[in-house]
């Protein structure tokens, strides 16, 4: 049995985990970042998708060894073909990149190590330790040996499978209609337009979308994520996903270099990512944009904000449910209302039939929208076709 | 309930809905079920690749939920609320 003491302890090296081990290793923080992979980053879980909005709020400096390529916006498929295309500039970002996440999360955890992070590999928390109510660390193993880690602070980052809150008692469980099964191929050899991230939305991917992601090329992320009540059979995402494929003649003639599954949490704000000694962040406090399934950059802030507060605590003395909770406020000051706006948004978009998405893409492919939001998108839906927003009124009452 | 390793690609998808947190991803490679799995069929249907088999009702054979139990019992200590990994009954 090998016993480890420290100030901060983050369980799980995604993105989330290695910006709440960075600030709290830079606030002055003992700080262990433990990772049950033998490779930081590897297998990638991700479509590669992201904005470069939030970065500078990070400290994250864009570097080309994590920059497959950058594309000048997206394109939004109706489902009998018609497209919309969105520029980066429309939606308030200067370029969207497609990540290498395998050396994007290492050059994170890089930041944390020369932050003054220690990190331990092929290391697992089965369960946390508690006293008084307050989480006291975790048990374990590290490289096969039992482990037990007493630290001041925890901050569960173990992503979608969110088990480090759930074994504190926090509700991170989800609704069927709150989850997409997600499934995607990194396909050579095929034809795309490396300016462009492609979204495909309709029955193709009921209550979720397709997305190619070019990586280059003749390289693409082409993935999809269906709506959990709406799988039926077995394997039924896999199998939505091989027969879209096998219909785009400039893709079907592609092989796969990569396979990945995986989940994405759509669901509104939780009411508690916090209790006594324990902050939840990125996936595992649920915290994945409902509309885009994308959670890079909300896992990035929420671990800079939990590092951060984890380092405040210690130096306060108070790791108390009350002090972390200012972890809380900020993140939710930062990000829940687009959270919950998107949510409201998803649910009604889930059940949009692909002869209103016909209608919707129609309409906005005709109007130039300066500044895309989804206030303004359902504005110029509404101003041509009020009843396809009659349903979403609720949105539309503040910009 | 029971996981085909061949099929599985261990992305945490069937964990992170499992609603009794009655399943671990042991050592990155193995999927196990706990004692306190009701048989909800959820993990299967989520499953991406279908490497889950069992229909909502049907038992996770004991022997697999007591492998499980026993795969993750050696480091948990009891001290979680009952949705942990510590060995149950
Ligand atoms: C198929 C797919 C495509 C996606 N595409 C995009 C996209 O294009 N853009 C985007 O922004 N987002 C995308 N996402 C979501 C994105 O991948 C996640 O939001 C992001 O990885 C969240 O980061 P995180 O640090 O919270 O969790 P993760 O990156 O999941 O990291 C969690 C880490 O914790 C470790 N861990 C788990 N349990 C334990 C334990 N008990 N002990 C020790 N370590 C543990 C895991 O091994 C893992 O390394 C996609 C997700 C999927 C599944
Ligand atoms: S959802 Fe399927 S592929 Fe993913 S870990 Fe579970 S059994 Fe394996
Ligand atoms: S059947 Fe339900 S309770 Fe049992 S492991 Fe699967 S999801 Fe969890």
């Amino acid at each position: 049995m090998r016993t480890i003491e420290t100030d901060v302890l983050v369980v799980g090296a995604g993105p989330a985990g290695s910006m709440a081990a960075k600030y709290a290793a830079l606030g002055g923080a003992r700080t262990l970042l433990i990772e049950k992979r033998q490779e930081i980053g590897s297998p990638v879980r991700c479509g590669e998708g992201v904005s470069r909005s939030w970065m500078e709020e990070c400290g994250v400096k864009p570097d080309p060894r994590w920059i497959a390529n950058q594309v000048e916006g997206a394109r939004i498929y109706a489902p009998n073909g018609a497209c919309m295309i969105v520029n980066e500039k429309q939606a308030g970002n200067e370029v969207g990149i497609v990540l290498e996440r395998d050396q994007f999360d290492k050059a994170l955890a890089e930041q944390a190590i020369k932050a003054g992070a220690d990190v331990l590999l092929k290391t697992y928390a089965s369960n946390i330790t508690r006293s008084n109510g307050t989480v006291t660390g975790i048990t374990g193993k590290t490289l096969g040996e039992d482990l037990e880690v007493k630290a001041k602070v925890v901050i569960g980052a173990d992503g979608f499978e969110s088990q480090v809150g759930r074994w504190a008692g926090l509700h991170t469980g989800l609704k069927t209609r709150d989850v997409d099964a997600t499934l995607q191929y990194r396909l050579a050899n095929i034809d795309c337009d490396r300016r462009y991230c492609d979204f495909y939305l309709g029955s193709i991917a009921p209550g979720g979308y397709i997305w190619v992601f070019p990586k280059g090329e003749d390289v693409a992320n082409v993935g999809i994520g269906v709506q959990l009540s709406q799988l039926q059979g077995k394997a039924d995402t896999r199998s939505l996903l091989d027969r879209w494929i096998a219909r785009q003649p400039g893709l079907a003639k592609g092989k796969p270099l990569d396979i990945v599954a995986g989940a994405v949490s759509t669901c509104k704000p939780l009411p508690k990512t916090v209790t006594g000694g324990l902050m939840l962040v990125g996936d595992a406090a649920r915290l994945i944009d409902p509309i885009t399934g994308g959670g890079i950059a909300n896992g990035c802030i929420s671990g800079k904000l939990a590092g951060e507060v984890a380092a405040q605590a210690l130096q306060a003395g108070d790791v108390s449910p009350q002090f972390l909770h200012k972890y809380e406020r900020a993140w939710r000051a930062r990000m829940e209302k687009t959270l919950l706006r998107n949510w409201m948004a998803k649910e009604k978009l889930v059940k949009l039939s692909d002869d209103v998405f016909n209608r919707i893409i129609a309409t906005l492919a005709e109007v130039n929208l300066p500044h895309l939001t989804t206030y303004t998108l359902l504005k110029a839906v509404q101003e041509k076709h009020p009843e396809l927003v009659k349903e979403l009124a609720e949105l539309l009452t503040e910009p | 309930m029971i996981v085909d390793n061949n099929v599985c690609l261990h992305c945490g998808a069937c964990i992170g809905i499992c609603p009794p947190n009655a399943m671990f991803l042991y050592e990155t490679s193995t999927i196990v079920f706990l004692p306190h799995c009701t048989e909800c069929g959820l993990c299967a249907q989520v499953c991406p690749v279908g490497a889950i088999d069992g229909t909502p009702g049907e038992p996770t054979p004991p022997a697999l939920r007591k492998a499980g139990a026993a795969a993750v019992s050696g480091s948990g200590n009891g001290n979680g609320n009952g949705h942990g990994v510590e060995a149950a009954p």
